[in-house]
């Protein structure tokens, strides 16, 4: 299982969509806040993280989605989640993420509501 | 300074027995460890994805917060399957620290100033079982995950 993370981003309309594959732990967690980072720096405001193809993600990797709200919320942008599976989705109801980050079942849900 | 690493040693397919240095590129060891020591037992796919986690939060929590000097060393963790429990073991020689008497309460909140501790309650509430104890002059985290 054990997996190497890939990002892939793509555009939907005025959406970014960031895929992540993989695992997000404290290995990688700096460099997929980096890879975010420039997402949003590059003036990106309205984007969705799709998780769909992630295995697993320690608090390492919520800190990367608490990370990614915060700047996007200072630049008056948006962020949305989707893909969780019930491993991820069980870490972020432990977390209390689920009550901060809009979380949706799948991707065309979320681009729906931007 | 140079540690000599003891290598992975499967005596047979249900345990493992590994040392590692203290830094955080060393946990993808641990977990490739991990990864072949279920990869015979048809484990749930769950349960594997949670010891991961357990795993890095451990791991992560040692490497980071365990040591106040900039000196290599050495963190064993061993893992074993006993009947329907997964059964971890971290021995560190870093500050002690028992996890049970830490209060985690607040960083279930999602406020994002109290994700200090978000590591801990992950680890606490994803795993079964857990003791520590502090044995010549080291943590020794036991955790148990049941297999179903």
């Amino acid at each position: 299982m054990l997996a190497a993370m890939q990002m892939t981003t793509d555009v939907s309309e005025e959406v970014t969509i960031l895929s992540l594959d993989g695992d997000l732990n404290a290995t990688n967690s700096r460099d997929v806040e980096s890879y975010l980072s420039n997402i949003i720096d590059e003036g990106n405001r309205k984007l969705l993280i799709n998780l769909d193809g992630l295995n697993y993600i320690s608090s390492a990797g919520l800190r990367v989605m608490l990370m990614a709200n915060k700047k996007l919320k200072n630049a008056e942008g948006e962020l949305k989640l989707c893909g969780l599976n019930d491993t991820v989705k069980e870490v972020f109801e432990i977390a209390g993420f689920h009550m901060i980050l809009n979380i949706y079942v799948n991707q065309e849900e979320a681009l729906r509501d931007f | 300074m140079l540690i000599r690493k003891r290598h992975l040693e499967i005596s047979n397919i249900e345990q493992m027995d590994l040392t590692i240095r203290n830094t955080i590129s060393e946990i993808t060891r641990v977990q490739e460890a991990f990864s072949a020591l279920t990869s015979g037992l048809n484990t749930d796919e769950a349960i594997i994805r949670k010891s991961c986690i357990v795993i890095d939060e451990v791991l992560s929590n040692i490497i980071s917060h365990g040591y106040e000097d900039e000196e290599v060393h050495k963190i064993r963790v061993r893992a074993e399957v006993k009947g329907s429990l997964l059964h971890f073991h971290f021995i560190d020689d870093g500050i002690q620290f028992n996890p049970l008497l830490i209060d985690d309460s607040s960083s279930g909140n999602g406020n994002p100033s109290h994700a200090g501790g978000l590591g801990i309650r992950l680890m606490k509430r994803l795993v079964d079982d857990i003791d520590y104890e502090r044995r010549d002059h080291k943590n020794h985290l036991i955790i148990g995950i049941q297999l179903a």
